[in-house]
């Protein structure tokens, strides 16, 4: 059902993983995306893949969740794989009408394929091992800068964090929502597209009508609490760089030199 | 001098000043340490009392004095809702953070408190309400009555002297109503703490140490449990519940069965029967 999502989840299992610092691994994290889309051959492409999957067993939560978010991409990973396996460049291994594939073809294949579900694992794994609180305050503390030019950076930490915290009531929302017009003989499975996106609105209006007033509610209750914005307020929990986020930093750093050092020494294969 | 002082308080929610007012002329004294509750039917005033309390709404007339303070000073504004906390009737919307001790830190953090004093604070508040052992736990997998508790602990750990409810088991089940309000008796009985409590649960509302009932924006009638709930007549003529076995005493007695007390709970009114038919 829709309630079944595990992206952007958090699973306090206590990992070496849990206790990096969130702005590290932000950092990290966006220092792993330039890379991955920098390998050219095999070995590269091998050794952040290697480094992914250790990122997958340090955090020490159950493969199960990872392969349910690698589930939810998997019409794109198919047909990404395919656009590039028919656009190879070079000579033909096998040629019918207007499918060619090539070597250079399946390279691409190969190399798009892994490169896409080295992301989604890498960005799984840092929702999986980052709290939303955690995720935020790192975000908000990253953009500090931009308050020289008065851009909001506290009020947007907060939007995120909200929007995060009601993901999940909002799904279960949607779900009471949608079997409550079923009752009432709503036909949402049948008929072409057109029929079916319009089938959606007597569910969506309700949803926002009932997010407007959750949202009333909780700023009522965001009130209620003392909430006066940014300033002045304090955090439980502290967030610091320690012994184990630098050699989080140099292991990174071994990842994109070992990549570059690749690059350099072998030919590239795509 | 009580600690919440409500002076003949006048609000409406539209600026038509012929339209009924949500509340009209109430006052009322609640008194530090007191368990109070409010009843009445949907649309009496009592949601717009409560938020009068704590500075959330402003009186149109009259005043609101929490502690000395004035609700209409906005300088006291955060200092009175530090001290009167506010716990509203839907769980969902008021945990705020993805994770329960996060959330429960949400109110201190809110006031500048100093990391290492939140900490314990949270630890304090969620042992208070029995969810320590939940902490780690992401709010949208508890039950209704567990996020309730959650939601007390996050007012708790602003550490106010008075806890004001606006009808919190409204939506949850028995078990989760239960819960809710035995740490609502603990938290009054063993931390002192003012609790006001808005219901419609007249089983909830005989566990008070004063029951204060509403009508129409105005302040119905008030007392000790069993005075309001002997008060039959009168309550039945608002259309209000009595507690079962008050209103079962009192048309035995009207079959001429001498009863003396009304009973207000079960075993009660079975021993006051075993009496009279003996």
């Amino acid at each position: 059902m829709v309630r079944d999502v595990s992206f952007g989840q958090y699973f306090p299992t206590k990992s070496v993983l849990h206790r990096l610092d969130p702005r590290g691994k932000i950092l990290m994290f966006i220092a792993y995306i330039v890379i991955i889309f920098c390998t050219f051959n095999y070995v590269s492409l091998g050794i952040t893949a290697a480094f992914t999957l250790a990122f997958l067993v340090l955090s020490k939560i159950s493969p199960k969740f990872y392969f349910k978010s690698l589930k939810v991409i998997l019409i794109i990973v198919i047909l990404t794989s395919l656009l590039n396996l028919f656009y190879g460049s070079g000579e033909p291994l096998w040629q019918w009408w207007i499918f060619r594939i090539t070597l250079n073809g399946i390279h691409r294949a190969v190399f798009v394929t892994v490169r896409i579900i080295c992301l989604i694992l890498a960005s799984s794994c840092l929702t999986f091992t980052t709290s939303p609180t955690e995720l935020t305050d790192a975000i908000e503390r990253l953009m500090k800068p931009l308050k020289v030019v008065h851009f909001p950076v506290h009020e947007v930490a907060m939007m995120m964090s909200l929007a995060l915290r009601f993901v999940p009531t909002l799904l279960e929302e949607t779900d009471k929502i949608m079997q409550a017009q079923k009752a009432r003989g709503a036909d949402m499975e049948s008929g072409n597209l057109i029929k079916r996106v319009k089938a959606l609105v007597p569910i969506l209006i309700p949803l926002f009508v009932s997010a407007f007033r959750r949202a009333y509610d909780v700023a009522t209750a965001m009130e209620c609490r003392c909430y006066r914005g940014g300033a002045g307020r304090t955090r439980m929990k502290q967030i610091h760089l320690s012994a184990r986020d630098f050699i989080a930093f140099a292991l990174t750093a071994l990842m994109i030199g070992g990549v570059i050092v690749c690059n350099i020494l072998l030919t590239a294969t795509i | 001098m009580s600690f919440i002082s409500i002076q003949d308080v006048c609000f409406s929610y539209d600026e038509d000043s012929a339209a009924p007012k949500a509340v009209d002329g109430v006052s009322l004294d609640i008194n530090a340490g007191e368990f109070v509750t409010i009843i009445g039917h949907n649309g009496c005033g009592k949601s717009t009392l409560a938020k009068h309390l704590n500075a959330m709404l402003l009186p149109d007339s009259g005043m609101v004095v929490v502690d000395g303070d004035d609700t209409a000073d906005e300088n006291k504004t955060f200092d009175i809702r530090a001290k009167v906390g506010l716990v509203l009737q839907n769980p969902d919307n008021q945990l705020v953070a993805g994770i329960v001790e996060e959330d429960v830190a949400f109110g201190p953090e809110n006031l500048g408190v100093a990391p290492d004093e939140i900490r314990r604070r949270v630890d304090k508040a969620l042992k208070a309400v029995d969810m320590y052992e939940y902490r780690e736990h992401a709010p949208y997998k508890l039950s209704g009555g567990q996020k309730q508790r959650v939601a007390i602990a996050g007012i708790l750990a602003i550490q106010p002297q008075c806890i004001v409810l606006d009808e919190p088991t409204a939506m949850l089940d028995p078990s989760g109503r239960e819960e809710v309000i035995s740490t609502l008796l603990k938290l009054n009985r063993e931390n002192a703490i003012t609790v006001v409590l808005i219901t419609h649960y007249m089983d909830e509302a005989v566990l008070a140490d004063r029951v204060v009932v509403m009508d129409g924006g105005k302040v119905l009638t008030q007392g000790t449990p069993e005075e309001v709930f002997s008060q039959v007549e009168l309550l039945k003529k608002h259309r209000l519940d009595v507690p079962q076995s008050a209103e079962l005493a009192y048309r035995l007695r009207g079959c001429g069965l001498k009863i003396q007390d009304i009973p207000l709970t079960q075993d009660d009114c079975v021993a006051l029967l075993e009496e009279a038919l003996r």
